[in-house]
């Protein structure tokens, strides 16, 4: 998978979680995103580890994330990028 | 869209799934794309098009979060599929639902159920039930659903005394039903409970009473049992153990968040509680119209001759006569099967005749048509044959392409293409086609008869001069009867299914029936039905209330009968007993009542014709001094 590639499925899951037709910066986290509460991060963990075909650290659920660190942990996992 | 194969990643859930989850995430991809390109031209309409049949065929949990998040922002711009019912539901429930919600709100939808509902502060089961203003109270469910989970049940892992722990516990859910039940005119449904996927005492709790597992069985069990008719069961164990315990559960989610199931498992359980709701409010399916060549046997009986077909003998053959026999037990719960093909009528019923491996015989059928018209006009005669909405309809065809003309000549008839072995068959119509009723009434058996009764009385039809020697040929008989316990769920049944001979399309619940029965000056009456063909069960309900303004007119607030009856006269025979018990409770007039619906053009003169006066505004008015309203064809019986 080339790293467009990879950048636009993961956009594609962000916008279905968060909200469509809303460009997401790596910087962006629940201070940012008003639809980003503790469900939207479940959902968002539940939906890139159903399509990366990856499981994330329980931090990934439990602790606060942003765009970019979660992107960090699906890449470190396997999904090459 | 190129995908990461197994070996660059860290696999979860393992190799073998991964493949299915690959292949399914492609067609999520998309069909994703496509939706969001419709949404954002605003065809909210073409989106739920193309993402209906994906939802109802398909558990695919990145399809589902597509279709909740399509929902939330076709909602937010004022946008809702059409539905033909509404459920307004409250939850009682012990965990963290706004995802089962949403899964539900969806699943809904693609049923045709416009849904309300009002999820109860979770953990509050009893407060909410019981309490005297309650949210729950406020919001007038028609359906609530009680939805625990295994973790709320007080079961040590192995208990000294057994039956007393699941007596307490039948106790207390029986309870919380009678509360709901006696303090709102709502239907109850439950969620079962699932059984523990692990055991510490190994196979061992098979053989002990007193384990967790034992238990858990043991609960379910009984709670079936104190369901009965009234309270509406959801077999959460079954779905769970169909998909796999160790999927269904995502232990992390509980922990971390309060919801007992995991995203793979939403769609299905939301799917099944969809389903028990539809078949309540009377939007299951009722027919099931088959091809012949290779869905009922393998090859083509007009090249292989009635001898030369697969069936019975072989793998295939075995396969396709287990399918027969799941047809047949899907008639036996009172589906009507029809068969359209194309095919030379006398070559289409020859295997059916002649060939003793065949499970279904020419007598299961309800209509039975082959000849070389389109399938859409097959079906369309089928269901004119009898008297069944095309939304009623479900087609098995082994070819896509005639699959695809029915769907789109007649976009309300669901199609499931067989194109996969047959040996697959009965799990695919599982899957896709979900069958539920809410109790199986000693109509629903007789039903299949008594539709076959009357195409002997259509037959007989032809052979008489005029309708009145028809109906006094039909040597009919006929009892009507106030609404009692045992045809509450019969007369509720009917208000929600019927749809054509149907004056006012009120649709009521047991328990509506059961309050109105119950006040000194309403008029509920049953009508049972038999001629010298057939027994055909209730076929009527009749309800009148006082006019709130002239308080000595009764209003026929609900007036219909099951199409397998329509034009026998039961509607004059049901009113003139109406009148009678009108005139009985001191009421001078009765008002019948024309609310004009989808389907039910064919009473819209029906008040006019029995010489009711015209009213305006959609009422016909009688005087119940000189009535002349009487039943001359139907012998009123002890």
């Amino acid at each position: 998978m080339s790293d467009t590639q990879f950048e636009r499925r993961f956009h594609d899951i962000l916008e279905d979680v968060l909200g469509w037709d809303v460009t997401y910066a790596d910087a962006d986290g629940p201070a940012t995103v008003e639809a980003w509460d503790s469900l939207a991060q479940i959902r968002l963990v539940n939906a890139l580890e159903t399509a990366f075909v990856v499981r994330l650290p329980d931090s990934a659920l439990l602790e606060e994330q942003t765009v970019g660190s979660l992107k960090q942990l699906v890449a470190e996992r396997g999904a090459v990028r | 869209m190129e995908l990461t194969t197994p070996n660059d990643i860290e696999l979860l859930p393992p190799a073998e799934d991964s493949a299915a989850t690959a292949s399914s995430q492609l067609a999520a991809g998309g069909i994703r794309d496509a939706v969001r390109g419709l949404v954002r031209e605003g065809r909210y309409e073409d989106a739920w098009a193309l993402l209906r049949p994906s939802l109802l065929v398909d558990d695919d949990p990145a399809i589902w979060g597509l279709a909740c998040r399509f929902r939330r922002t076709a909602t937010d711009q004022g946008w809702a599929p059409s539905c033909r019912r509404e459920v307004r539901l409250a939850l009682l429930c012990s965990y963290e639902s706004t995802e089962f919600v949403e899964h539900v709100r969806v699943a809904c939808a693609a049923f045709g159920i416009a849904l309300d509902v009002y999820a109860a502060p979770y953990g509050q089961l009893e407060q909410e039930a019981l309490g005297v203003n309650s949210g729950l109270v406020q919001f007038a469910p028609s359906h609530v659903l009680v939805a625990p989970t295994t973790a709320d049940l007080s079961f040590p892992s192995l208990s000294e005394n057994p039956e007393g722990a699941v007596t307490a516990e039948v106790k207390r859910w029986r309870s919380l039903w009678d509360a709901l039940g006696s303090r709102l005119a709502t239907r109850v449904v439950q969620h079962g409970f699932v059984v523990p996927d692990e055991s510490p005492l190994g196979h061992l709790a098979l053989r002990m009473p007193g384990t967790r597992l034992s238990l858990v069985r043991e609960l379910n069990a009984r709670l079936g049992a104190e369901a009965g008719s009234t309270v509406l069961l959801v077999d959460v164990e079954r779905i769970a153990a169909t998909l796999g315990k160790r999927r269904w559960v995502d232990p992390r989610l509980w922990y971390t968040a309060r919801q007992p199931f995991s995203y793979e498992a939403l769609p299905s359980l939301a799917k099944a509680t969809a389903a028990v709701l539809a078949g309540d409010v009377g939007l299951a399916p009722r027919c099931i119209i088959v091809d012949l060549d290779n869905t009922l046997w393998g090859g083509v009986v007009g090249e292989e001759g009635p001898e030369g077909i697969v069936i019975g003998d072989g793998a295939e053959g075995e396969a396709f006569a287990a399918f027969q026999e799941y047809l047949l037990a899907l008639r036996d719960r009172g589906l009507l099967l029809a068969v359209a093909s194309k095919n030379d009528l006398a070559a289409a019923r020859e295997p059916f005749e002649r060939n003793p491996s065949m499970r279904l015989r020419l007598e299961h059928f309800e209509a039975f048509v082959a000849d070389w018209r389109p399938k859409s006009a097959q079906i369309a005669e089928i269901a004119e044959t009898l008297g069944l909405g095309l939304d009623a309809l479900i087609l098995l065809d082994d070819n896509p392409a005639e699959c695809a003309q029915v769907a789109s000549a007649l976009p309300m008839v669901a199609t499931v293409p067989l194109t996969m072995p047959p040996s697959e068959f009965i799990r695919t119509l599982e899957g896709h086609v979900h069958l539920e009723a809410s109790w199986l009434s000693t109509e629903d058996r007789v039903r299949t008869s008594s539709y076959a009764a009357r195409r002997h009385a259509d037959a007989l039809r032809l052979e008489v001069a005029s309708l009145p020697d028809f109906w006094r040929s039909l040597e009919m008989r006929g009892r009507v009867r106030p609404v009692e316990a045992k045809t509450l769920e019969r007369a509720a049944q009917l208000t929600q299914k019927t749809n054509q001979f149907n004056l006012t399309l009120v649709r009521r619940t047991p328990e509506q029936i059961e309050r109105l029965a119950a006040e000194p000056r309403t008029i509920c009456r049953t009508i049972e039905l038999e001629d010298r063909f057939a027994q055909h069960g209730i076929v009527g309900v009749a309800i009148a209330v006082p006019d709130p303004e002239e308080p000595t007119t009764a209003v026929v607030d609900t007036l219909l009968l099951s199409c397998r009856v329509i034009g026998r006269t039961a509607e004059q025979h049901l009113l003139a007993h109406l009148a009678d018990a009108a005139i009985g409770l001191g009421y001078d007039r009765l008002r019948g009542i024309y609310v004009a619906g989808p389907r039910n053009e064919l009473v819209s003169d029906l008040y006019p014709k029995l010489e009711f006066v015209d009213a305006g505004e959609g009422r016909w008015d009688l005087d119940l001094a000189g009535s002349t309203l009487t039943s001359e064809y139907i012998v009123e019986a002890a």
